[in-house]
C-alpha cells in the first residue's frame, strides 16, 4: 500500500479482467503488478454484503468517501457514524484511513444512505489476481454477482 | 492525479453504471464511471457542462452526434505494459451535442473531466437531458431533486 501511495497513486487498469460488478458494488482494478493489485469499489446506498471470505488473499481497505462500515469474523459492524464529518478541504474525515485488514478471514460490508467508495490493496498468495468479487467464498450478493462470478471457484 | 473524493454527493448510479467523483474544485470535477458489461445509454446531453472523456479500460464505444465515431473494437488490444491500447485517449463532448455509449462484454471504465458552466457540480448522471437509462436512473434523478429541495 505504501509503495502505491509513494509512487503517486498510479492509475493504470489492466487490459485483462479490469471490471467486475455485483448487485451492490462496481469494481475497477486501478493497478496490477504480479500478484498484487489495487481495486476501487464504488458501492450503492443502503446495501449490505453477506459474510464471506477471499481465501489466501491478504488485503487492506482504505476509506475514500461515503458511509461504510466493516465487520470482522465473529464481530459486529464497527460503528463509524461518529466519523461522518466533512473536513475543511471538503473531503470525508476518514479519507485515506485504513479501515480493515484481512487475511482470508470472514468479513462483511454495510453501506449507508450516501453510498460509498474504498480501495482494497490485495496480495494474492497462491494465484494471479482477478477480483475479490470473483474470488469469493460464501453467499453471493445477488443475481448479478452470480452472473459475474460464473463458475469461478474460490477454493480451487 | 489527486484522489480526493468529496464528502458531498460523491456516488451516483443508474441501471448499468456507477460514478464516483474523484476530485471536485469549484465548478470543475473529475468523475470515474464504471459500467456493466453490455451496457448502453440513449443519446443525451448534460446541459451547461463541457466534458472530456478519458478511456481507462474495458470495451467502450463513445458516440457523438455528427462525429466520426470509429468502431472501437479494432483497438481491443493490450499494450506492452498490460494496459488497454486506448488507455489515456481522450474524446471531447461539447455542451449541447448529444452523445451515447455502447459497452462490450468486458464492461468499461472512463474518466469524465467536467466544467459546470452555470451551477455547482453534482454528477452528469443527474444533470441529464434525454431518455433515461432505466428505472434506477429515474429514481436517482428524483432523489437528487428531492435532496436539492431539503
Amino acid at each position: 500500500m505504501s509503495w502505491w501511495l509513494k509512487a503517486g497513486r498510479p492509475i493504470r487498469p489492466p487490459f485483462v479482467s479490469p471490471i467486475h460488478t455485483t448487485d451492490i458494488a462496481y469494481a475497477l482494478c486501478l493497478y496490477r503488478e504480479g500478484r498484487y493489485q489495487v481495486e476501487l469499489y464504488v458501492c450503492k446506498a443502503n446495501t449490505e454484503s453477506p459474510r464471506h471470505k477471499h481465501p489466501n488473499v491478504e488485503s487492506i481497505s482504505m476509506y475514500l468517501t461515503g458511509n461504510l462500515s466493516f465487520a470482522k469474523e465473529g464481530e459486529d459492524f464497527v460503528d463509524l457514524s461518529k466519523f461522518q464529518i466533512e473536513k475543511n478541504d471538503g473531503t470525508h474525515f476518514l479519507l485515506g484511513r485504513s479501515v480493515e485488514s484481512n487475511n482470508g478471514k470472514e468479513h462483511a460490508l454495510r453501506v449507508g444512505p450516501e453510498g460509498g467508495a474504498f480501495l482494497i490493496f490485495e496480495h494474492w498468495k497462491d494465484r494471479d489476481p482477478s477480483s475479490v468479487t470473483m474470488h469469493w467464498d460464501g453467499e453471493l450478493v445477488g443475481d448479478k454477482h452470480a452472473v459475474t462470478k460464473g463458475d469461478y471457484v474460490a477454493n480451487s | 492525479m489527486p484522489l480526493k473524493p468529496p464528502f458531498k454527493n460523491p456516488v451516483f448510479h443508474t441501471d448499468n453504471a456507477m460514478s464516483l467523483c474523484l476530485y471536485r474544485k469549484e465548478r470543475f470535477q473529475v468523475e470515474l464511471y464504471i459500467t456493466e458489461a453490455g451496457a448502453t445509454s440513449p443519446p443525451h446531453t448534460h446541459p451547461g457542462v463541457e466534458s472530456a472523456f478519458v478511456y481507462l479500460a474495458g470495451n467502450i464505444q463513445f458516440n457523438l452526434e455528427g462525429g466520426a465515431n470509429p468502431d472501437a473494437s479494432q483497438w481491443q488490444h493490450a499494450r506492452a505494459d498490460g494496459a488497454h491500447m486506448l488507455f489515456g485517449k481522450t474524446v471531447s463532448s461539447p455542451d449541447g451535442i448529444p452523445h451515447w455509449l455502447k459497452i462490450g462484454p468486458e464492461g468499461g471504465a472512463f474518466l469524465s473531466f467536467e466544467h459546470w458552466k452555470d451551477k455547482d457540480p453534482s454528477s452528469v448522471t443527474v444533470n441529464w437531458d434525454g431518455e433515461y437509462v432505466g428505472q434506477e436512473h429515474v429514481k436517482t434523478v428524483a432523489a437528487n431533486e428531492i435532496a436539492k429541495l431539503s
